[in-house]
């Protein structure tokens, strides 16, 4: 069984060299400024047509610098909610260069920013204009929402915003369920549609630059190409044509489970190693839930291999999963792959079920004997899912295996830091010495990884030769 | 991102920022409403100065010259506004504009009719407001403000809703910042006066 899986990834491997060097890690740094430079312009171009319209006279008083505020709080938050919402588009372009992990971060980091931004343009458009009529504040608010109903609209917009983000917390999600987030969640899309009216209205400039119209208008649509494209077309329309399927489920040690997907064109996803899907199991219970799971094994022709721990919730049913099953695959996804690669050796680091990448590397990375480590970290031996396989790659091409058991360090509750960081050392340096000089790809649960790349930073390895995805969120 | 980055990209930004607000925050800002300006030189888009206030005009003579026969370019439809000089010399530009296109006009169409109409008053927030709209044939050449409070800058939002309006031929503008409400009225008034044409 793992021969036909590992003999085809090294068929495939030969074939392919991989650049190395650090002229690569540059040329990803320089895409990397160049999406960053490119967000932080399109804030500032925002500002600038507002300056340009002459948004902030040379006068200032009370009146003028409230009305200022307002329309620029306005401005810029539009300008981040855009940038959000392509943000969380999974776009191509912008995925491969950070990871899923990193885009939906930031995703997350803009949130309450912007939040602020839409009350501080709330509070400042009813304060500068009670000012003006002389009017308290919530008469002001009344009249308001009397003579405009997209006001009304927007005031509604800011309130689903306002949940929204409160339903995001960290505090609150450890609370809530996955569902009510989820639901919650959709409302935001609901919220950027209800603020639209009144940016027409009453938002706009008598006298607009047209480069000002242009950009907007390029910005929304821009944005809303991506989310509808990339997030719901692409893989519908795949799984649709190419009628995914399970074509097959076998139980590997306890608690894991192979699941193999077939469908037409499977091969066009052109998953490399290291990466991961979103799956969606087209079932009436879970076909709105998707599941990020890696790719064990170099992708084929014919398949796709994930490997799927039971880690309660809907991994449990993943288990049990027939073969037939219709499933949608949003993805690839992550650059948990030789994309990130700058050195000749590799130190591959597995703990539970988090093999599943390094086990796809294992076969497909384009090393000498020799070169590559591989560090597997399990609880029990017993449950060390895809140990042969790696057993047996390991040993047809000259990579050395090392395997760990034990509690975890959190089951240790006697174990200081400074005891399990020496453990720790004294592992990675056994199996790799010269670490320092090698790119070291981690895969695991969070505070395991956490603990090691600390680890591996005492052990002098520099930050960007740490590789590391986060597959909870 | 990189420091370097970063430092360049901060640079790049305050800079422009600061170069808008000097070209933006002049006291007198050039809209680019010039090239749109209406086949009448631009001249009577500048005049219409809201001078005729709200205290002399009676409503209740106003909803009447909506009849607006003066088709003959000359008094236009601000025959009550006399008093203030201004009006009058918009009128005087619209006959001059009459007679002016002719020579640059092809021969065959007919004489083009200048009409004036003026809106029902339009009573909001901030009291009354009636526009006088002057057509040439379809076109729109010109508005003024016959009753209308001028306080809190609503002057200078008058000036630029009729820039606005001669420019898009229409309630087609977006919003005067600061004169949300005026904008809205001068809206529907203008509206108004065109249904009636």
């Amino acid at each position: 069984m793992a021969k036909d899986i590992y003999t085809s990834d090294l068929d495939l491997q030969k074939k392919r060299a991989v650049t190395l060097g650090s002229k690569k890690r540059f040329k990803r740094e320089r895409e990397k400024d160049t999406l960053e430079a490119i967000w932080v312009f399109s804030v500032v171009a925002v500002i600038c047509f507002f300056l340009l319209e002459g948004g902030l006279p040379k006068v200032l008083t009370l009146q003028t610098i409230l009305d200022a505020t307002n329309r620029l709080s306005a401005l810029v938050a539009t300008n981040l909610l855009l940038v959000q919402v392509i943000l969380i588009s999974r776009a191509p372009w912008l995925e491969k260069v950070y990871g899923l992990d990193k885009t939906t971060r930031a995703h997350k980091q803009l949130g309450k920013p912007i939040l602020y931004l839409l009350i501080l343009h709330f509070a400042s458009s009813i304060v500068a204009y009670s000012v003006r009529n002389k009017i308290n504040v919530f008469d002001e608010l009344g009249s308001m929402l009397g003579e405009f109903l997209s006001v009304v609209a927007a005031l509604v917009s800011l309130l689903a915003f306002i949940l929204v983000v409160i339903s995001s917390l960290v505090a609150v999600r450890k609370r809530a369920s996955y569902e009510v987030w989820y639901l919650i969640h959709l409302l935001s899309y609901v919220a950027i549609v209800l603020a639209i009216p009144h940016q027409f209205e009453i938002g706009t400039e008598i006298v607009d630059h047209p480069a000002g119209q242009m950009y907007w208008l390029s910005l929304y649509f821009f944005a809303a190409y991506n989310l509808i494209y990339f997030r719901i077309l692409a893989p519908f329309l795949r799984a649709v044509f190419g009628r995914f399927r399970v074509t097959r489920a076998t139980p590997e040690k306890n608690n894991t489970t192979s699941v193999y997907v077939s469908g037409r064109n499977i091969d066009k996803l052109q998953a490399k190693a290291g990466q991961f899907f979103m799956l969606r199991v087209l079932t009436w219970k879970q076909w709105w839930r998707p599941h990020p799971f890696s790719v064990s094994a170099k992708p084929t022709k014919d398949y796709i291999r994930f490997t799927i721990g039971n880690r309660g919730d809907d991994t449990a049913q993943l288990q049990n999963i027939k073969a037939g099953t219709r499933v949608m695959l949003e993805g690839p996804y992550g650059v948990f792959t030789e994309v990130v690669r700058t050195q000749p050796k590799v130190l591959l680091m597995a703990a539970g079920i988090g093999v599943a990448p390094i086990r796809a590397l294992v076969a497909s990375i384009a090393a000498k004997p020799g070169d590559v480590n591989v560090l597997y970290r399990v609880k029990d031996v017993k449950d060390a899912a895809l140990l042969d396989e790696l057993k047996e790659i390991c040993e047809a091409r000259g990579f050395n295996l090392v395997l760990s058991d034990g509690p975890s360090a959190s089951e240790r509750d006697s174990l200081s830091r400074e005891e399990l960081e020496k453990l720790e050392k004294d592992a990675i340096l056994a199996i790799a010495p010269d670490v320092a000089y090698n790119d070291v790809f981690i895969c695991g649960p969070i505070p395991w990884s956490r603990s090691v790349e600390k680890t591996l930073q005492k052990l002098n390895v520099p930050k960007h030769a740490i590789h590391s995805e986060e597959f909870a969120w | 991102m990189r420091t370097s980055a970063w430092i360049a990209v901060t640079a790049v930004s305050l800079s422009a920022i600061s170069v808008s607000y000097a070209k933006g925050a002049v006291p007198e800002t050039t809209n680019g409403l010039e090239p749109l300006a209406p086949i009448t030189a631009g001249e009577p888009t500048t005049n219409p100065v809201p001078e005729p206030t709200a205290s002399q005009q009676e409503p209740s003579s106003q909803p009447e010259p909506s009849s607006s026969s003066e088709a003959p370019a000359g008094s236009s439809g601000t025959g009550t506004t006399k008093p203030n000089p201004k009006p009058t010399k918009t009128s005087g530009s619209d006959s001059t504009a009459t007679t002016a296109p002719k020579p640059t006009t092809p021969p065959p169409p007919p004489e083009p009719v200048i009409k004036t109409v003026n809106s029902d008053v339009m009573t909001y927030k901030y009291g009354n407001l009636q526009l006088a709209v002057t057509f040439k044939d379809a076109t729109i050449t010109g508005v003024q403000v016959l009753i209308g409070d001028t306080n809190n800058g609503r002057a200078d939002a008058y000036v630029a809703l009729i820039k606005a309006s001669v420019a898009a031929q229409g309630t087609k503008f977006g919003n005067y910042t600061g004169a949300t409400y005026t904008t809205a009225v001068f809206k529907e008034a203008l509206a108004n006066a065109i249904a009636k044409r």
